[in-house]
């Protein structure tokens, strides 16, 4: 009979508390969110099971490496966790590789004044540090300057670079931080469009920009080797993904190293992805959620999302003062990175005003330059709090 | 995280963000404006060689032509002095 009870005690059934079946449907939620409308299912589908399966109590496939007992004992999501994101920091890095691979320079080289939307959409970082800082008005010791500068680049809306700083500043909260990234990004097309609306009028939102010339495949070559020797004489700190996308960009444009091209686009980046996202997911543990301190990043992280495409799309508003070529408004929220999410919602809502107008190939160049800006911010942090 | 009474952040917390955010964004700012000069310059640069590629193109187009003129008329020139030697040596 004992066994029976200690059989009954140890299987979920009895364990289960209200946060975890909270959790459960948040996690079932996203799953059916990610089939049946395809919102985001490369990220929601991944995320959501692993918020199904962490949740499920006593599984312990979360539990991390201890350095007491090494490896023994972790869980499966535990061991990736430490070693793909927390301790070796090698997931960001090889996911920069796969985007470097798909990503064109073309559109940034050929309008090179979109560079400046990229740098004005990362106001979102400064916003949201500021604003973790400003918390230890309230109460004592909420954030200190390393988790601050995390909870901040949640605002360049990139996943990786948000894990990549995380991990290094504010190991603590790299869970939280991680998910919240990611889930705003996948975000985006909610929380965009009625600030894009906000700021802009018809008659900006219907601004059809000049064609852009095209860039020549030397061009596509040289400009990563300076941006990447520019950038890492200055921040050296941000090597690890900046050279690391240059590296995946170069195979890609030098054409004479497709096979590698496509294993750093496809089988690395899926299988990055795929371990990146469930276990992201299972940081969503019940425990770690229901906490003031993730509310509270939380808000920042929405904040920081919000300030980012402010700042873009008002920057290309006072851009448009001086410029005889005038650009579309919309294309300045591509600003804060989101690849290429966010270029594609620039796109969609010019298409709303004028279906004749292709704004994404003009979005891509600031969404590229948001990429290269959070990446340098995230290096000179790492330099100045690291 | 304590809440209740009126907390401060220390002068040197906040002269270091302060720090923080000017190197941060001044540093990012600055690098994009470089890369931005850096495309202007490329752009420049690859429009002026593309314009001369063009120029010298036509160029060579033209001597081209002016090659294959002459030859057209040289070999214009022989047939028809060719022909007048038939016709002298065929006329009776």
């Amino acid at each position: 009979m004992s066994e029976l009870v200690s059989f009954l005690e140890s299987t979920g059934i009895l364990n289960i508390d209200w946060r975890d079946a909270i959790m459960l449907l948040v996690g079932l939620v996203l799953v059916f969110l990610a089939i049946t409308k395809q919102w985001e299912p490369y990220e929601l589908l991944p995320i959501g099971l692993g918020i199904l399966i962490v949740n499920l109590p006593l599984t312990g496939v979360a539990i991390s490496p201890s350095e007491a007992g090494g490896t023994q004992g972790a869980g499966i999501f535990g061991v990736i966790f430490h070693y793909g994101l927390s301790f070796w920091n090698i997931l960001p890095p090889v996911i920069f590789l796969g985007i470097g691979a798909l990503t064109d320079f073309g559109p940034l080289i050929s309008n090179p004044k979109t560079l400046l939307l990229g740098a004005a959409a990362q106001i979102g970082i400064f916003v949201a540090f500021w604003g973790a800082l400003g918390l230890n008005f309230v109460a004592a010791d909420t954030f200190s300057l390393g988790e601050a500068a995390s909870i901040g680049i949640i605002g360049g809306a990139d996943g990786p670079t948000t894990i990549f700083l995380s991990a290094n500043l504010a190991p603590d909260i790299l869970g939280i931080t991680a998910v919240i990234a990611y889930t705003y990004m996948a975000a985006v097309p909610f929380i965009q469009p009625p600030i894009m609306k906000l700021l802009t009028t018809k008659k900006e939102r219907s601004i059809v920009m000049k064609p852009v010339r095209e860039v020549s495949k030397t061009e596509k070559m040289i400009f990563p080797i300076i941006a990447l020797i520019i950038i890492l004489l200055v921040v050296p700190r941000a090597a690890p993904l900046i050279s690391m996308l240059v590296v995946g960009n170069l195979f890609k444009e030098s054409g004479v190293v497709p096979r590698l091209t496509s294993a750093a686009s496809n089988e690395l980046l899926n299988i990055a992805t795929i371990l990146l996202m469930l276990t992201v997911g299972t940081q969503l543990q019940a425990d770690l959620v229901f906490r003031l301190e993730t509310v509270l990043i939380l808000v920042l992280g929405l904040v920081a999302f919000a300030a980012g495409t402010t700042g873009g799309i008002l920057f290309a508003k006072f851009m448009n003062l001086f410029l005889k070529d005038k650009i579309n408004p919309l294309i300045g929220s591509a600003g804060v990175s989101a690849v290429p999410m966010a270029a594609r919602i620039s796109h969609h809502m010019g298409q709303q005003e004028n279906p004749n107008n292709f704004l994404l190939h003009h979005a891509l160049g600031p969404n590229v330059a948001g990429v290269i800006g959070s990446a340098v911010v995230a290096g000179v942090f790492l330099s100045l709090i690291g | 995280m304590k809440f209740g009474s009126r907390h401060t952040i220390s002068e040197a917390l906040i002269n270091q963000s302060l720090i923080t955010t000017a190197i941060g964004a001044g540093t990012t700012v600055c690098l994009l404006i470089i890369l931005m000069i850096t495309s202007f310059l490329m752009g420049w640069v690859s429009i002026r060689l593309a314009d001369r590629g063009s120029r010298s193109f036509q160029e060579d187009a033209t001597k081209e032509g002016d090659i294959n003129r002459a030859k057209a008329a040289v070999i214009t020139a022989s047939i028809l002095k060719s022909s007048e030697e038939y016709d002298r040596s065929h006329s009776n």
